[in-house]
Order: C-alpha cells, then sequence, then structure tokens
C-alpha cells in the first residue's frame, strides 16, 4: 500500500481529509464489498505499526460499532494492509467542531458537544472509555453530531503512552488530557467528562483553560500544565462557566458523575435563552 | 570433491544475506534477485518460473534468458544471478547491477582462479571450478564487500536446501574436501549430528498482507455473519466517594512497597521530607505501611510523548526488541532518531522501591544527565553505577532529550474548592 496518498486494501483515496499525531484520514471511494450506499468513505490510516494488537484493536472497535449509537459515528470496516492497520467510517462532509464546514451559532455548539457527551456516555455504559475527545473528534452531521471513534493507537505499542504532543508540538492539544491521567489513573468517565469539559470551553471562547500553555517547547508545555489550574475565560455566560468548572474539576469525584448528567447540564444551558 | 549423486547432492551450503530481494534454489540452480523493485514482482516472477525449467546442462535456459532479455527493455528485469551446478563447476550469470567475488575478490582479476568469461545480451557468464575458491558471494553491486555477516559462531548455521526467501545475496560457502555435504536423509547415517549444517526448506505460498473485520451494518450483511467483538463489558465505575475504589488505581499490576501516609493519607516514600501530592512535612521516623506503589513519575519525550514510569523501561532506537521488553520485564521507550545517534538499546529505568534508577546499555555516544533544570552541564550515566533520578531531570541519548518530572503539588485555586 502506498501511505502517500493512493489506497489502502481496495480503498482508493480522493483525497486527504486531516492528519492527526498518529494518523491520516483520507475521504475514499466506498469498497462495493461494504454494501452500504454511501459513495464514499471515511478511513483513517494509523502510523503506529504493532500487528501484534490488531486482534485487540479490532475487538475494541467492533464492541463500539455494535453499541448502534446514534451519537457515535457508524464504523464499518478495521483492517490490516502489509502491516498498515486502518478503519472506515461514515464520511460527514459538515466537518467537525474545530472545522465547521459552515458556521455555527453558540446554540448548534453547544448541542454538538451534549450530542458528543451521549456518545460517550453509551460508551461508558459498555464499559469503554473514549480517550480522544476533542473539537477534531465532534463531527457534525445532520442530527447535530456524532462522537468520532475513540482512540485505540494504546492497543497497538506496547509501552503506556498517554499522550503526546504531537510533532510541531502543538501544547494547546494536552489540555485535552486529564492531568490524573499522568498520575497513573486509568482512562474512564472522569477522563472523558474533563476531556468535554475542555472541548465545551474551546468551542464556546475560541481559546484553552490553560492560558500559560503557549510554549512549543514540549518540557516547558508539561511542566506548566503539570503546575496549572484551569481557568474559565470571561465570554461565558454563568451557565455555561458551572458546567466547564464542574467538568475540568481537579478532583475527578467532584466532576459530573456521568456523561450523561454533563450532557444534560449542557442542554439546559442551551435551553435558556442568553446561556 | 563430490561423491556419486545427484548435482543436488554436491552444491555447496548456501547462507542467504538478510534484505528484501528474493533468493530462490531449485533442483541445480540457485536464482539471486538483490534488490527488489516496487511493481517488477511479475518479471521476478516469471524470471524464477524460468529459471526453474529442466535441462541438464543449463543451455536451454541460458538461451531462454537472453531471449528473454531481448524481449524486454533491460530496466524491467531487475539485475539478477543465476547459478547452475554443472559437472564440477559452477556456472554463474550476471544480469545488471549484481556483482560476484570469489573469497573477497572480483574473479577477473589475476590470480583469482575464475573460468571463463563472455559478455552478450547484457549476461555475464562465469565458469568457477570446483576447488578454486572457498567462499562465493553474490550481491547488489558495491553490498557484497560491505556484507556484514554474522560469524557461525554467532547464529545457527543454516544452508537454503530448497525454496524462495528472501534476501539480498547469497554466500556460498565450499565444501571441506572428505567432508561432502549431503541431503537430510544420507547425512544422518554418515556423520554424527554436529557436522551437519541445518537445512531451511521453504515454498513458495502468498503471504497474508491483508485482514479485514467488518463492523456495525457491514458485519450484519457479509456471508460470515456479525464480527466477534470481545466479550461484553460491564459499566465503567463512577469516580467519587460512591463510585467505588477502583478509579483510585492504576493501569498497572500492583507492587507492594513499605511506606508513609502523609497527614492528608497519600502514600509515600518514607524518606521524602514533604509529600509529593500535597506538600506536607513527612516526620521522620513515623509510622510505616505497605500498600500498593503509586506511579513515581512521568518521562516526557523531546517529540511531546509521556510515559507514566510505573515499571521498568528500556530506552532506545529499536527498545522493543530488547530481550527485557520480549520477555515482559520492561516496557519499550522508543525514540525515533534518524541520525542514529541514539543506539537501538541505549538505557534503561529501573523502579527500586520508591527509587526510578537511570543506567546506560553500553551505548555508542553515552547517556548523560542535567540536574540544573536546563540542557546542561551533562554529567555522564555509566552502565555500572545507575543514577536514581531526581525531580526536574533532564536525561540526553545521542541527540535526542528525555524530561523527569514528579508532579509536585500545586495550589488549587478558590473556583475549585
Amino acid at each position: 500500500m502506498d501511505r502517500a496518498g493512493d489506497s489502502v486494501g481496495d480503498y482508493v483515496f480522493l483525497r486527504e481529509l486531516g492528519r492527526g499525531e498518529h494518523s491520516q484520514v483520507y475521504l475514499a471511494r466506498t469498497p462495493r464489498r461494504l454494501g452500504i450506499a454511501a459513495d464514499t468513505v471515511a478511513v483513517k490510516v494509523l502510523s503506529l505499526t504493532g500487528g501484534d494488537g490488531f486482534d485487540a484493536l479490532a475487538g475494541e472497535l467492533g464492541l463500539v460499532a455494535s453499541l448502534r449509537s446514534a451519537q457515535l459515528v457508524p464504523m464499518y470496516e478495521v483492517g490490516m494492509d502489509a502491516g498498515v492497520v486502518f478503519y472506515a467510517m461514515r464520511y460527514e462532509p459538515l466537518g467537525s467542531l474545530s472545522a465547521p464546514a459552515r458556521e455555527l451559532s453558540r446554540r448548534e455548539r453547544l448541542l454538538a458537544v451534549a450530542r458528543a457527551a451521549r456518545g460517550a456516555h453509551d460508551m461508558h455504559e459498555a464499559g469503554l472509555p473514549h480517550r480522544g475527545i476533542g473539537p477534531t473528534n465532534i463531527l457534525l452531521d445532520k442530527a447535530g453530531a456524532v462522537l468520532a471513534e475513540p482512540a485505540v493507537g494504546h492497543l497497538l505499542t506496547h509501552g503506556h503512552t498517554i499522550a503526546g504532543l504531537g510533532p510541531g508540538a502543538r501544547a494547546g492539544r494536552l489540555e485535552l488530557v486529564d492531568p490524573e491521567l499522568m498520575r497513573g489513573r486509568p482512562a474512564g468517565r472522569a477522563s472523558d467528562i474533563w476531556s468535554l469539559g475542555v472541548t465545551l470551553h474551546l468551542v464556546l471562547t475560541g481559546h484553552g483553560l490553560f492560558p500559560a500553555l503557549v510554549s512549543a517547547d514540549p518540557f516547558t508545555a508539561v511542566r506548566i500544565y503539570l503546575r496549572s489550574q484551569p481557568e474559565t475565560g470571561e465570554d461565558l455566560s454563568e451557565g455555561e462557566r458551572a458546567v466547564v468548572v464542574r467538568a475540568v474539576h481537579p478532583d475527578p469525584a467532584r466532576r459530573f458523575r456521568t456523561a450523561l448528567d454533563l450532557a444534560e447540564a449542557v442542554e439546559d444551558v442551551a435551553r435558556r435563552p442568553g446561556g | 570433491m563430490s561423491m556419486a549423486g545427484s548435482p543436488a547432492d554436491d552444491w555447496p551450503r548456501v547462507q542467504v544475506h538478510p534484505g528484501t530481494g528474493v533468493v530462490d534454489r531449485h533442483g541445480d540452480t540457485l536464482v539471486v534477485v538483490p534488490v527488489l523493485p516496487a511493481s517488477r514482482h511479475a518479471p521476478v516472477r516469471e524470471l524464477v518460473e524460468l529459471c526453474r525449467r529442466t535441462d541438464p546442462t543449463g543451455s536451454v535456459r541460458i538461451a531462454a534468458l537472453r531471449a528473454l532479455l531481448d524481449l524486454r527493455a533491460p530496466a524491467e528485469v531487475p539485475g539478477f544471478a543465476l547459478l547452475i551446478r554443472t559437472g564440477h563447476a559452477l556456472r554463474v550469470l550476471l544480469h545488471g547491477p549484481v556483482q560476484i567475488l570469489l573469497d573477497g575478490r572480483p574473479p577477473e582479476r589475476p590470480g583469482a582462479g575464475a573460468g571463463r568469461r563472455l559478455t552478450e545480451h547484457l549476461l555475464t557468464e562465469h565458469l568457477v571450478a570446483d576447488g578454486a575458491w572457498h567462499g562465493i558471494s553474490i550481491a547488489a553491486e558495491g553490498a557484497a564487500e560491505a556484507a556484514a555477516l554474522p560469524a557461525d559462531a554467532d547464529v545457527l548455521p543454516l544452508d537454503l536446501e530448497s525454496g524462495t526467501v528472501p534476501g539480498a545475496g547469497v554466500t556460498l560457502h565450499g565444501v571441506p574436501a572428505g567432508r561432502p555435504q549431503q541431503p537430510p536423509a544420507a547425512a544422518a547415517a554418515a556423520e554424527p549430528a554436529p557436522a551437519k549444517v541445518p537445512t531451511s526448506m521453504t515454498a513458495l505460498r502468498p503471504a497474508m498482507t491483508f485482514r479485514s473485520v467488518l463492523l456495525g451494518e457491514c458485519a450484519d450483511r457479509g456471508s460470515a455473519g456479525p464480527p466477534a467483538p470481545g466479550p461484553h463489558r460491564p459499566p465503567l465505575p463512577v469516580a467519587g466517594p460512591g463510585g467505588g475504589a477502583a478509579v483510585a488505581g492504576t493501569t498497572e499490576p500492583e507492587v507492594l512497597v513499605e511506606g508513609t501516609l502523609c497527614p492528608a493519607g497519600h502514600f509515600t516514600d518514607p524518606e521524602s521530607p514533604a509529600c509529593p501530592t500535597c506538600g506536607a512535612p513527612l516526620p521522620p521516623g513515623g509510622p510505616r505501611v505497605v500498600q500498593p506503589r503509586p506511579p513515581l513519575g512521568i518521562v516526557v519525550t523531546d517529540g511531546g510523548t509521556i510515559y507514566t514510569v510505573t515499571g521498568d523501561y528500556v530506552i532506545g532506537r529499536e527498545a522493543e526488541g530488547a530481550p527485557e521488553v520480549l520477555a515482559g520485564r520492561a516496557r519499550p521507550l522508543p525514540l525515533r532518531d534518524a541520525a542514529r545517534s541514539t543506539s537501538r538499546v541505549h538505557a534503561s529505568l529501573s523502579v527500586r522501591g520508591w527509587k526510578v534508577l537511570l543506567s546506560d546499555n553500553g551505548s555508542a555516544n553515552g547517556t548523560f544527565l542535567s540536574r540544573s533544570g536546563a540542557a546542561g552541564p551533562w554529567l555522564p550515566v555509566t552502565p555500572q553505577f545507575p543514577v536514581a533520578l531526581a525531580h526536574g531531570d533532564r536525561i540526553r541519548l545521542g541527540k535526542r532529550q528525555l524530561l523527569y518530572d514528579t508532579w509536585r503539588a500545586t495550589v488549587v485555586p478558590q473556583v475549585f474548592r
């Protein structure tokens, strides 16, 4: 397979949709054998190697797909071609909360995060943490939004990588990772709720909760992050601020108990005129 | 030097060089394609099939090869070597940038012991008589001299007896006089076990390179029925006093250590003057308790990847292949380094009690530590004397750097109280 942009398996790439720390996403022509109506699908190709973890990864994504949650992006296939792991899912042409195809109202942004929180809750009830919630992973669709597939790269690598700033050291992405994960807590409801709170703040204010987190040097960024506490922006309504503060509380036990509780709180804020 | 039998009986030992080309041994022939260019798989398959044809002297195959080279553009047929065992000699035909060395020297040089040489139709032929050499190497031009093969003492000495395997070239080892190499069945009766060279027989089979698991609605339509996702799991625990204790643990297997509890109840190093979690002072000689050890810190790479230190790590360019990692005793901390300034297995982190020890693994460029909180001054770390890491230490391994951090306590602002 040619990772430079031609194909993987029998998926012929039409163009690149985006790239992450360990992956690239392509728009691809739908292989007929899948038996779905859509002409195109989104295919994520992982740059991580480690074929030993393929079965675990396929099992995890199989569990997510079997939930059939309306708030989770439908997944079609997970495969490995010459050692390269990829998976195919529904293409959402309306973009994501980080790059929407059209400008969204504040209410639409609130409701998109609430839908993602409901998707995360469906996964949590099935025993599955998401680990990758952020504005790029909340995909917009006709019903509002769906949450993209969970982060599964850790299943391919034997090391316990929590997160990375990635090449280019985008320090702002660090705050999507619950600092408690760096203290050794396992990923779970509380860490996904943290990510939802940071995401909500990002999409409402356009900036992060850690204003000091601007260094491009990973060492400096991590040290600042672990020694700072979140500070909400001025441009939030009281209701919005209350949701964010509760979602990113330093003590996981004092955050929302579940992502569904967070979703209902956000929906409640969206119903109020002026937030 | 041959005993009676088929030509295959008195072949020299065929040692395959590691690589991604193709080496094919079949009957009286050996084909070596040191470099397999992308999208040239079909000509190579055609070439191997052609060389496997049966004719006693090889003349028919050589004529067919010349016809093939006439038919195709020269660049379409990748460089190859065909060796045919005939009588008491080897016929060696070369095409393209492929080189033969007899005992390390090209055969045309005076005194190299080569037979004759003729060049036509882009095919060079050497006739190499038995007894005139000890070792023949075939590889891509420039690679034959550079082929650093492990000594037989270091690896199992294998002999490609038959089949197709990946390889960048071959070395033929001459059979000492009076010790003919024999097929396994004959050797079992003739010689004691130590004289026998293990052989490798392979078959050309399509490798499985594509795997697929259909998901969701596609799985329902698939003829194989729905996939078998992993077993259903219980819901994730809810954090908090009512949510059970599971959230307080880590993802690692528990290691019990002796420690002390700070006034706020944090389990910590009894030798520490203050609790690293909340900063409360720890009175010396406080009561000791045995509990699961919490993570001791994080290691951040200069590429921005973060690892929690809960157990031993091997650090290096190919840390995944370190024996401790393969045995499950340590986890890899891989550092990609195109300049190769970092060794494959460069250094190790070992967790002993409450200490994280750094040691060098005999790396080429050494391991260095900076205690200043900045990049230098650098103190060397040796394999013999592991150094206990402290909060804020920087580690240099070739051109890559790591930071060790123990998350000192921070003040929680009023909004969260």
